[in-house]
């Protein structure tokens, strides 16, 4: 049988299958250098009219989930030119999408068309985290700072130098001294949270990030904190207190936001003394020394100074509070 | 000044800044989850300082202004973990006096995370 093959007959057929595959395999990759385009496309991703977290939660949200590519698709383009108005809060939200590890491919963008939301998108900081071929003038009004797991090593502590350079920043923008006092403390208390109970493996390994936005005309400054990791909700120590919860408070998730809130739901730990730090973030703002807290986890959406609290059609992928002082 | 609103004022007073002594920035709950704890604080700084005071039957003024701000979460380890530590929050409240004009708010919040410390 083996000899069969090697008689010029079957010689002369296996090399007419070589060439032909060749061919193929010649035209497929001609074809790819003329067009890239056409094997690894590029998605473009539009931002909506209104965009903001804290007024706008669903498009929003929905925007951003879209920015969270499988790996396969390479190219991404974040197109922020017809958004009408935008906010710190979701500026802050889109710099921790883009360099998070959900959103694997290579990113571009440009800048909105309106003067005010090109602003405040300059002026925010998010111009010192990306690249750009075509520099512009910024306020510097803003920073935004990210706290990282590098290969393993748990960086994402509770940062106070970096939440100390925040605080310091809005001091010196808007010249005051006391009123961010309290959000040092938010800051802290937040990070604390995202360093305990964020991951779905162990302590301390979800990134985070934290920014202020300095609005001179309404004398404000806006803080605004994310992380990416497995939301209040999905937290395992969540998902322990759940078992103790009242019936009523089991199965809407804005409800047990609520409870979470006013501190009517005990700490997974069952120390009483635990468990305290959303409840003081509210307990700071009834007493009017922050103000506009905004907290979104998993499905819901709360405004807790105003009692709003809802569920939202699409999730968002982790943590994220906003606030004023 | 300071507040305080259970004990007998002593003529003696030590007095205890936690941003001159400790940290301008003070952290969160425990040392595991980073630098000037409530935790460190309490091991490190706050412990020998109020055995000290015990000791001396003096009182112990905190001064909680200068800082940057505090979280909840280390004015509870702090001052909370130290009446667990002791197993009485009256101990506690006879020897320390917390003070703040920055932060009025901080002396009431203090004394009630002394006071819920040993809540079962």
């Amino acid at each position: 049988m083996k000899r069969l093959y090697i008689t010029s007959k079957y010689r002369r057929l296996i090399r007419l299958r070589q060439d032909r595959a060749l061919a193929v395999s010649r035209r497929h990759r001609g074809l790819r250098s003329a067009d890239p385009e056409r094997y690894w496309p590029t998605l473009r991703v539009v931002a909506p009219f209104h965009y903001s977290f804290v007024e706008n939660p669903e498009d929003a949200i929905r925007f951003v989930s879209r920015l969270h590519c499988p790996s396969k698709q390479r190219k991404l383009f974040v197109d922020l030119a017809r958004a009408e108005t935008i906010t710190c809060d979701a500026i802050s939200v889109l710099a921790a999408t883009i360099e998070s590890d959900l959103c694997q491919p290579s990113v571009s963008g440009n800048w909105p068309e309106k003067e005010r939301p090109r602003q405040i998108v300059l002026d925010s900081g998010f111009n010192q985290r990306v690249r750009s071929y075509d520099p512009q003038p910024s306020a510097d009004r803003g920073k935004i700072f990210r706290r990282d797991v590098y290969l393993n090593k748990v960086e994402s502590t509770v940062a106070t130098a970096l939440a100390g350079d925040l605080v310091q920043f809005a001091r010196l923008k808007l010249g005051r001294s006391l009123a961010d006092k309290p959000s040092y403390g938010v800051l802290i208390d937040v990070m604390d949270n995202t360093f305990t109970h964020a991951s779905e493996v162990m302590a301390g390994q979800v990134s985070w990030w934290a920014t202020v936005y300095c609005d001179i005309e309404r004398k404000k400054a806006c803080y605004c904190f994310v992380d990416l990791g497995v939301g209040i909700f999905k937290s395992k120590s969540f998902q322990q207190r759940i078992r103790y919860l009242p019936i009523t408070l089991r199965g809407r998730p804005e409800e047990r936001l609520k409870a979470l809130v006013e501190r009517r739901i005990p700490s997974r730990t069952g120390l009483p003394y635990r468990g305290k730090g959303l409840p003081w973030i509210y307990e700071s703002g009834v007493a009017g020394r922050i103000e506009s807290l905004v907290i979104i986890a998993n499905d819901v959406y709360a405004r807790p100074l105003r009692n709003e609290y809802r569920s939202l059609s699409n999730p968002f992928h982790g943590t994220f509070l906003y606030w004023e002082t | 000044m300071a507040h305080s609103s259970t004990g007998k004022l002593d003529s003696k007073i030590a007095t205890l800044s936690v941003a001159k002594d400790f940290s301008p920035t003070p952290g969160g709950r425990y040392r595991r989850q980073g630098p000037n704890s409530g935790e460190e604080f309490r091991e490190e700084v706050l412990l020998p300082r109020f055995e000290e005071a015990e000791r001396t039957k003096t009182l112990l003024l905190i001064d909680l202004d200068g800082g940057l701000g505090y979280a909840s979460s280390f004015l509870e380890e702090a001052f909370g973990g130290l009446a667990r530590l002791k197993n009485s929050t009256s101990i506690v409240l006879r020897v320390l006096r917390f003070s703040s004009t920055e932060e009025p708010y901080l002396v009431h919040d203090v004394e009630r995370y002394i006071r819920e410390a040993l809540d079962k």
